[in-house]
């Protein structure tokens, strides 16, 4: 086990190779770029602080993705911060995107509830298998496919509901298929 | 809208992150300076306790090892301080693993236990067994009561009512923490002032989370002040070697300084030496206030 410098040497090359990507996440999950920022750093204190108990790399990679997800899921627990659904226009969208959809998007991340949501952060953006997207939230294989199905159905219909236009572009796949 | 159009959406929906700058506070200076400040807190909480231990070497030092933060920090209620210029110490009891429940005081069951809260002792003429005493506060059946013994502590306490009760029923366990500082008991030990533990908010974050919810406050007719929290499952924090189930807390401090503080959660996952958790938790939360509200804790 490397010695306690090495091995904050090491957390801190983690942080600063993994930091944007657990910001993307974070931002999916939460919507909002200051939380995301706060929900992150929250995350890296508690690799950092855990360091003696991580050893290796990849048990470092899979505590962080776990914490990120009981810190989202922790804050939307408390009693003083239900959530309300949103859709800010980020400061500065990024580059190519088309900002209606953008809007409908988050609109639609937003009214997913948080569980559900963080599945569908999990499976499909950083695209865990059910059973790693089960193991990281710690429920079982078949609550994963359950609220992955209900998560994307509440996104659908949010955004056939804003985007009215590009309705079949959200349609249920077995719905699509009767028609 | 397959798996691929889905992550395209999701990107569609992130702003652009990658400019120097954004979200600073998720850069290694910043997140290891946090953690400075959470470490520095933490020495600070120990290094009280130890300034407690000077005044009181054998009482205090009894505490330390078994109250100084872990993998289920957020449990129970903060140490009392004495400095003025930091707050309750946030130690709190933390179920070492490594250590097992050890043979502690004789088992107290709580069937031969006064049951009604009209015959539990407030003022009690003989002193009874610390077991004893929290098995009287006890609903009839929830199991029997039994202290554990630390292997890293002392066998003295800064008071003989202090300590971990372990609460045993069908091969499941749950325990109650409960800290007393009496200064008739010991005249030495720093205690809490009014003022401070008036101010003390047990739910404020300490950005390791979760944290302690539902905090809730009480004058008592005497002067004291009770103060009442939540605290969550620590189960979520990954790489935890055991999982609390969480639990309720009370802290009631009194003007001549006398405190109690009473920790209750049907127990810990995983844990070394400890059974699966009770089904419930071994009390309600007002039959919690009752027990942290008694004045059998003290010396009349």
């Amino acid at each position: 086990m490397p010695a306690v410098n090495e091995r904050d040497e090491t957390v801190r090359a983690f942080i600063e190779a993994r930091r944007r990507a657990l910001l993307r996440s974070a931002y999916l999950l939460c919507g909002n770029l200051h939380e995301a920022e706060d929900l992150v750093q929250t995350t890296l204190v508690k690799v950092v602080m855990a360091g003696r108990r991580l050893e290796r790399l990849d048990n470092v990679e899979a505590y962080t993705r776990k914490a990120l997800m009981s810190v989202f899921i922790g804050s939307r627990r408390r009693r003083w911060h239900r959530e309300k659904p949103h859709a800010t226009v980020p400061d500065r969208p990024a580059p190519g995107t088309d900002p209606e959809l953008a809007l409908a998007v988050r609109a639609a991340l937003s009214a997913v509830p948080p569980r559900q949501r963080a599945v569908l952060v999990l499976r499909h953006w950083e695209d865990l298998s059910v059973e790693e997207t089960a193991h990281v939230l710690g429920v079982s294989e078949g609550t994963v496919k359950s609220q992955n199905a209900k998560g994307l159905a509440t996104m659908r219909a949010a955004l056939r509901a804003a985007l009215p236009d590009a309705g079949a572009r959200f349609a249920d796949p077995e719905e699509a298929a009767r028609l | 809208m397959n798996d691929s159009d889905m992550r395209n959406l999701l990107a569609q929906a992130l702003p652009d992150l990658d400019p120097p700058g954004t979200a600073a506070g998720t850069e290694p200076d910043a997140v290891f300076t946090r953690v400075d400040v959470l470490r520095r807190r933490r020495r600070r909480a120990a290094a009280v306790a130890a300034g407690a231990a000077a005044a009181a070497v054998v009482a205090a030092a009894a505490l330390v090892p078994t109250w100084t933060g872990g993998p289920d920090s957020h449990a129970a209620g903060p140490l009392p301080t004495l400095s003025a210029t930091t707050g309750p110490a946030t130690g709190t009891p933390s179920a070492d693993p490594t250590t097992s429940p050890a043979t502690g005081r004789a088992t107290s069951a709580p069937s031969t236990a006064p049951a009604s809260s009209a015959s539990r002792p407030n003022t009690p003429a003989t002193p009874m067994s610390a077991e004893d005493l929290v098995a009287s506060f006890l609903p009839p059946d929830t199991g029997t009561v039994r202290e554990q013994k630390f292997s890293n502590t002392p066998s003295y306490t800064v008071n003989p009512y202090s300590g971990r009760f372990l609460i045993a029923k069908d091969g499941r366990m749950g325990y109650i923490d409960v800290v007393v500082i009496d200064p008739k008991v010991n005249p030495d030990q720093p205690n809490l002032s009014l003022a401070k533990a008036r101010a003390w908010n047990y739910c404020e974050a300490d950005g390791v989370g979760p944290d302690n919810y539902d905090c809730k406050s009480e004058d008592l007719a005497d002067g004291g002040i009770a103060k009442t929290w939540t605290a969550p499952p620590n189960g979520q924090e990954p790489g935890s070697p055991h999982t609390n189930t969480g639990g309720y807390s009370i802290a009631v401090t009194y003007a001549d300084g006398r405190y109690v503080s009473i920790y209750v959660t049907r127990g810990l996952f995983n844990a070394k030496g400890y059974d699966p958790p009770l089904p419930a938790h071994p009390l309600t939360e007002s039959g919690l206030k009752t027990m942290g509200m008694s004045t059998a804790w003290f010396r009349p």
